[in-house]
């Protein structure tokens, strides 16, 4: 029992000193703008265009979408931030070097992220009943808060994977910002799937989000949570598919970057 | 007239120093390249059941305008930072000629990328959504365009003279982007916000171009868009102005705190 007290004890440790290693350095107010700020700001402009696009009726539909995609701007910016910031201090390699496994590293520090992201979410909501009069039936939050910790574990899972690519290269904010971008158009946030090449529908159903954001549209107009339920066993297990090719692309990268002698690039 | 010469080559030199190494920074080339690309796209499929004149102005010109302020943001912004980054700032700042004309050359070496990723945007965006541009006036929108730049710039050179003294810049930055299109109605009509943000959104000059280039696309009376086009002059005169003071106020204030280099 104490040794399970322990591993938790570590994975909190963990999570909670490379949180505050990353924004540690900021005071309240940079802190709030950088993570609530620009991503609300960003739901709220692209909910705007929608209710300009689509009319007034269906603004909630589209809140909720850009809402949801900012679980994925969290996840993935912090954790790609920390492996760039490992990087440029230097301790990258101290952390490849060490005998403990991958998942054990960087896992740990995903969870406060996956929170931030959930936060952001709420406060996004909020901010859409105050500017757009967005409304939620009572009876839906509780499967609403389910959906999000899955889409919130979905959209980790890929930030892990597109993470693993700072190994390789300088450029991962570059390829942070491309993936950000391509959730915003390639999960149904901002326009319908079938309006996208048949090639891009494609892989808009093997993103992460597309189908919490479809499920949480249905509860919204009063579906029955039963009706989703595969797409909720679906959207569990892209995450979990994405999770393990990111471990093992960390892994695959991992090697790559030490026998190139690029780890330490930037 | 000596002077005058040097200040040109000076700000010739900048803006081409600045121009080849500014691309060479894989955030750069995102705000340049991908985001005009992505967001143009982004913008077409939501925009391609809208009437031609709503697809010109907000997916077709809009984007573009879009990338440009993200240029201006996420380059002129934080060359200062950058350079207090490498410990050059001092070195720039201390520099014969001037330092407010080195920031100026800079900026206007981003700005010519800023505005050649709205060309990027408006090609790609009408090559892949296969739509002309139907323009009414399209001596208005190139004057629009241009004077935007130069509106552009001045903003820029304001804002590099604020984050000189900031620590703040790179958050700054990133929070400003958003803000602006919608405050300016980039991306959609100005109308669709509370009429208690308009003094805001037109102490801003791309709110000025955007109603230039809207006109430009749909047409009407040209007494109209003098107005905005006056608008958009003043407002970048009082920008330049401000730049300026700012600039001499950072002169001495800088040699008073010595917090050049902290960051």
């Amino acid at each position: 029992m104490e040794k399970i007290l322990d591993s938790f004890k570590r994975v909190g440790r963990k999570a909670t000193l490379s949180y505050k290693g990353l924004f540690g350095v900021m005071n309240w107010k940079q802190y709030l703008l950088v993570n609530l700020g620009s991503p609300i700001s960003q739901m709220l402009c692209f909910t705007l265009i929608a209710y300009y696009v689509y009319g007034s009726q269906n603004v909630s539909d589209w809140l909720i979408g850009n809402a949801m995609v900012m679980t994925y701007f969290n996840a993935v910016f912090g954790v790609g931030v920390q492996l760039t910031s490992e990087k440029n201090s230097g301790t990258l390699k101290l952390l490849v070097a060490s005998p403990s496994s991958r998942p054990g590293i960087f896992l740990p520090r995903v969870i406060l992220h996956i929170f931030d992201g959930i936060l952001s979410v709420f406060v996004g909501l909020l901010v859409g009943y105050l500017v757009l009069g967005f409304r939620m039936p009572l009876n839906v939050w509780p499967y609403f808060i389910l959906v999000l910790f899955v889409a919130s574990f979905s959209a980790m899972a890929f930030g892990l994977l597109v993470s693993c690519f700072g190994l390789l290269t300088r450029d991962l904010n570059l390829i942070l910002n491309i993936a950000s971008m391509g959730m915003l158009g390639l999960t149904g946030a901002n326009f319908p799937i079938d309006r996208l090449p048949k090639a891009m529908q494609f892989v808009s159903q093997i993103m992460p989000l597309t189908r919490s954001i479809e499920v949480l549209r249905g509860l919204q107009h009063g579906e029955a949570i039963q009706k989703y339920t595969y797409l909720i066993m679906g959207e569990i297990g892209v995450g979990v598919l994405l999770l393990s090719a990111g471990l093992i692309l960390f892994g695959l990268m991992e090697k790559a970057a030490i026998k190139k002698g690029i780890l330490e690039l930037f | 007239m000596q002077s005058i010469v040097n200040i040109v080559n000076v700000l010739t030199a900048s803006a081409v120093q600045q121009f080849k190494t500014s691309i060479a920074r894989p955030m750069f080339r995102f705000c340049v390249i991908a985001q005009p690309i992505i967001f143009g796209l982004l913008l077409g499929f939501m925009y391609m059941e809208k009437t031609s004149e709503d697809f010109t102005v907000y997916a077709l010109l809009g984007s573009g305008l879009a990338s440009f302020w993200g240029s201006i943001c996420f380059s002129s912004a934080s060359d200062i930072h950058r350079e207090r980054w490498y410990g050059t700032l001092e070195n720039i700042y201390a520099a014969p000629i001037g330092f407010k004309w080195i920031v100026l050359g800079k900026i206007i070496g981003n700005s010519v990328w800023g505005f050649l990723s709205l060309c990027l945007s408006f090609t790609v965006v009408s090559i892949f959504f296969n739509k002309t541009l139907i323009v009414a006036h399209p001596i208005i929108l190139i004057a629009g365009i241009l004077l935007m730049t130069f509106s552009l710039v001045a903003i820029g050179f304001l804002f590099a003279a604020l984050f000189t003294l900031s620590r703040n810049a790179r958050v700054m930055m990133n929070f400003m982007e958003y803000p602006v299109y919608i405050l300016c109605g980039m991306l959609f009509p100005l109308e669709l916000l509370p009429k208690i943000l308009y003094p805001i959104s037109y102490s801003f000059s791309p709110t000025w171009a955007v109603k230039i280039i809207r006109f430009s696309v749909s047409g009407g009376e040209l007494n109209s868009v003098l107005f905005y086009f006056v608008g958009l002059i003043i407002i970048t005169v009082i920008y330049s102005i401000l730049s300026v003071v700012m600039f001499n106020r950072i002169d001495v204030k800088c040699r008073i705190d010595a917090t050049l280099e902290v960051y």
